[in-house]
């Protein structure tokens, strides 16, 4: 090797960061460079803890962020090891005289979003990957992608990567709205547009695209896309690749950036073919399809068309697809309903071999278990081998939701697919599962999508999937996508995730056997249903038929509420109404800057979030006594003068009743209360009792979705800060949301109570431990070595005493509410005998 | 709280310090003979245990010391005062 030598390779299995590496003998320094360019496109805290993280045997480097490069000085011997927050990335060793990199083990997309996303001191807590040797990380993930066989969970508009679905539009001339594309950013001049404007029927979202929206809109060409505006929109038809996101921040939009070219009639077979095609490379051979929409006879039609095509082409021969029929679960019950009724016609398709209620999982699966139940009753007889699949347990919202579905299973005798299940697992529902699996070896069947829920902040990392007490039960499972390329993820990714998760050799051989008795019950059904319709082409023809003449137009049901009711509603009891948005286009969230009044302007908003009704009862209740605690100190220490409080949604018990409870305490006792601003979506006129009486102000929201970003984003925007105590999916929605806002890296704004079961006590692992509290004197003073200006004129937290002091006012006000602690399952930390030849009592 | 006593016997009183299944700090003061309070002790740190199997369970409590109510019920009581 001469005195100087570089090797070049990327650090993701995308490719999309890659890298040189320049090694200097005489100065005995290396350099790693970035490609900056490339890396701009990474967010911000994804570089920033790339640049902290970033090893070469273990030593930091220096950083220079202009350039994207690191140095590493005294290097004096090859080889060398690169490493993130400790995890193998690659070793640099000289070749035939010449400088390589060997043992690459990229990162993988759900590796970039965890290091995108947490404080880079806690990265070393995270499955990034970890391995002993890279050699024997190449024997596990060779075993792992050899055992995923299909895509078990996948949807119609997401499996295609973005590239391919422009690719495809554009070869086909497509058209695209102008309305999508401005509200991503890409402004098409006037000169450009001349000419090329176009009206054509809006390709709708139901039911999350914003209401009131035209039925016409503008479309120009995809062709008149620049490179980088056409790279721009490709990258927005994607979850971010290093950050975590929410389902309502980047899910959402990406589909409604997806929908006016998947669902476009005239490139949907050429979509198919590419997608089909994408897995075949991969080495996918069976996809169980997601299709929302096939209730439109033209799809339904293309669909088939396509399908029965795919056996003749070489490239897409080796891929079986078989179709679920999509209906969103958050769709009103009138319109599952009708969907239902559609789906009696559907379901006789071979290719259709699961009625799938998918969509974000806001809401109670027993909501539509009646209607499945009716449904089931038909299917059994009409379409034998149909299963039922729900998106259940995917956050922990509604815990229910996996019993409930496993429930319909039960009592109906119709298999299930559990779509996630990563919440609600408990003994009950696992007794549930193997009840149902006694009588059907494939009657339940879950779906895991690791890397789906990683990236949408249901879960922070592989290991802390619920994974191992269902397969040591014996349940079913199987491997799923949730979209390869709606989440830029890949078959050797999905490996990688599963070994990140713990998954042993036995783990994969289960897997492998379960998506094949899986895929043969789908063929049972395809060549059932073959047989019942006799003639495809007869059946094609006649469903089509059905399909167009029972389309009654759906429609929205009336908007009950305006601001002028709420307002009058609210002011009646001396709640003010803040100006906020209710029920108009088209931002599902509310993004646009609050105007406060006087009396909270100029003052620091304190917003407490966590849990409340059943999530509360979750929690231990020591560890509800300590969030007790922790609140009336924070009423008893913060100004009024200078901090307001704003919370979420209301419960009649839980975090918002103990901080009223708390803030009414401080009040009587100093005499000055605060002001109190309540987020709320839905908001209900029609209760007997005012429910929002423990507020002072109110901003009324479009839905409940909106809430955990809008606090996110009021509270950045007015200075103040989050805390967090508990809770369930918004709480973690709006502690991802509110730390990825902090201003400087590393410094949040958030603070975190570790303990209460809940988001809270999962998102202090990502967090810096200045931001992690385990009770309210570690809370005060936390707060108050950032913050001092929000304490009350007296109050210094810096002071030990001041802090007792306060804390046992607390333990004083909140006495035995929360009981006494079980007497069984204490273990002991000390004993103390204060006066041991002394007992008053006998003597 | 205060619980019954439901013996009086002349047996000494500790105050147990213990960390439950939520891992959650508990106290308990609890009337027990030596024998008792040395099996506690050896339990230190191990798995954990069912407090009423080791004596009479005078009072308890979420957390490290007990609010000023039950504290000065305990001093009034047996003469207990909790450790700062």
């Amino acid at each position: 090797m001469t005195n100087s030598a570089s090797t070049e390779f990327t650090i993701d299995r995308q490719g999309f960061y890659p890298l040189t590496c320049r090694y200097d003998r005489a100065q005995q320094q290396l350099t790693v460079q970035f490609d900056h360019d490339k890396l701009q496109i990474a967010t911000p805290r994804f570089r920033y803890n790339l640049f902290k993280r970033l090893t070469v045997n273990g030593t930091e480097g220096a950083a220079d962020k202009t350039t994207s490069t690191l140095t590493f000085q005294n290097v004096s011997e090859l080889p060398l090891t690169l490493a993130i927050a400790g995890r193998h990335i690659a070793t640099l060793d000289v070749n035939d005289g010449a400088l390589g990199a060997k043992d690459i083990i990229p990162l993988s997309v759900s590796h970039k979003r965890i290091i995108g996303t947490y404080h880079a001191a806690t990265l070393d807590k995270f499955a990034l990957g970890q391995t002993e040797t890279p050699a024997q990380f190449a024997r596990q993930l060779a075993e792992a992608e050899g055992a995923i066989l299909g895509d078990f969970h996948t949807h119609s508009s997401g499996n295609i990567s973005a590239k391919a679905l422009l690719e495809v539009a554009i070869r086909h001339d497509a058209r695209y709205p102008l309305h999508l594309l401005e509200e991503i950013g890409i402004k098409i001049p006037e000169d450009r547009l001349n000419g090329n404007v176009e009206k054509a029927p809006r390709i709708k979202f139901p039911p999350l695209e914003p209401q009131n929206l035209r039925e016409e809109v503008e479309t120009i060409p995809l062709t008149l896309l620049t490179d980088e505006e056409r790279l721009k929109l490709e990258r927005s038809m994607a979850i971010k690749d290093t950050e975590v996101q929410t389902f309502t921040e980047t899910e959402i939009p990406a589909y409604q950036l997806r929908y006016p070219l998947t669902k476009n009639p005239a490139l949907l077979k050429e979509l198919i073919r590419e997608m089909v095609r994408e897995n075949q490379r991969a080495g996918i051979q069976t996809i169980d399809l997601s299709y929302v929409g096939l209730e439109d006879p033209a799809i339904f039609r293309a669909v088939h068309e396509v399908l029965d095509d795919l056996p003749n082409h070489d490239d897409t021969k080796q891929v079986r697809v078989f179709l679920k029929y999509g209906i969103p679960r958050t769709h009103d019950i009138k319109k599952i309903e009708e969907l239902l009724e559609k789906a009696k016609i559907i379901a006789q398709s071979p290719y259709v071999t699961c009625i799938d209620f998918l969509g974000y999982e806001d809401n109670k699966t027993v909501r539509f278990s009646r209607d499945v139940r009716t449904f089931a009753a038909w299917a059994k007889e009409h379409a034998p081998g149909l299963m039922i699949a729900v998106h259940a347990g995917e956050n922990d919202k509604n815990r229910n939701n996996v019993k409930d579905a496993l429930a319909l299973a039960r009592d109906t005798g119709m298999p299930v697919r559990i779509g996630h299940g990563l919440y609600g697992l408990d003994e009950e529902a696992i007794a549930m599962a193997k009840e149902i699996l006694a009588k059907d070896p494939v009657g339940v069947v879950f779906e895991f999508n690791p890397e789906s829920n990683i990236a949408l902040n249901n879960i922070m990392d592989a290991r802390g999937l619920p994974y191992p007490a269902l397969i040591d039960s014996g349940i079913p499972f199987v491997p799923g996508s949730d979209s390869f390329g709606q989440y830029q993820s890949s078959k050797t990714d999905l490996a990688q995730t599963f070994i990140d998760a713990g998954f042993t050799s036995a783990h994969f051989a289960k897997m492998k056997e379960y998506q094949e008795g899986l895929t043969r019950r789908l063929g049972d059904k395809y060549e059932s249903s073959k047989r019942m319709i006799s003639n495809q082409t007869d059946y094609l023809n006649r469903a089509c038929q059905e399909l167009q003449k029972n389309s009654p137009a759906s429609t929205r049901p009336p908007l009950a509420i305006n601001n002028d009711s709420i307002r009058n509603y609210l002011e009646s009891q001396d709640v003010k109404l803040i100006e906020q948005a209710i029920n108009h286009p088209p931002e599902p969230e509310a993004k646009k800057s609050i105007n406060l009044p006087p009396e909270l302007q100029d003052k620091k908003a304190i917003t407490i979030i966590g849990a409340s009704g059943t999530n509360w009862k979750r929690i231990d209740p020591g560890h509800q006594r300590e969030i007790a605690i922790a609140c009336d100190m924070l009423a008893h220490a913060l100004d009024p003068e200078q901090v307001f409080f704003a919370q979420g949604r209301n419960k009649n018990f839980g975090l918002s009743e103990v901080l009223n409870e708390a803030i009414d305490s401080a009040k009587s006792e100093t005499g000055t209360g605060f002001n109190k601003l309540g987020f709320q979506a839905d908001i209900d006129m029609s209760e007997t009792e005012f429910p929002y009486g423990h507020l002072t102000h109110m901003i009324a929201l479009p839905k409940r979705t909106a809430i955990p970003g809008t606090l996110a984003d009021f509270t950045t925007e007015h200075d103040g800060i989050m805390i967090a105590m508990g809770g369930a999916a918004y709480t973690r929605d709006a502690l991802l949301k509110a730390d990825l806002r902090s201003h400087e890296q590393e410094k949040g704004f958030v603070y975190t109570m570790e303990g209460p079961v809940g988001a809270s006590n999962d998102k202090a692992r990502g967090m810096g431990k200045e931001y992690v509290f385990t009770n309210g004197k570690e809370l005060l003073q936390q707060i108050y070595t950032a913050h001092k200006d929000y304490f009350r004129p007296g109050i210094d937290c810096s002071n030990p005493e001041t802090v007792e002091k306060l804390y046992q006012n607390a333990l004083d006000q909140i006495g035995d509410r929360y009981g006494a602690p079980s007497t069984k399952g204490q273990r002991v930390e000390g004993i103390n005998t204060p006066n041991p030849r002394m007992s008053k009592v006998g003597k | 709280m205060i619980h019954a006593a439901r013996q009086r016997a002349q047996l000494p009183i500790h105050i147990i310090h213990t960390q439950n299944a939520a891992g959650v700090a508990c106290f308990f003061v609890l009337r027990a003979g030596t024998t008792q309070a040395a099996q506690l002790k050896a339990k230190r740190g191990q798995a954990p245990v069912n407090m009423a199997d080791y004596g009479e369970i005078l009072a308890s409590g979420y957390g490290t010391r007990p609010h000023k109510a039950l504290a000065e019920e305990l001093f009034a009581k047996y003469c207990v005062t909790f450790p700062i």
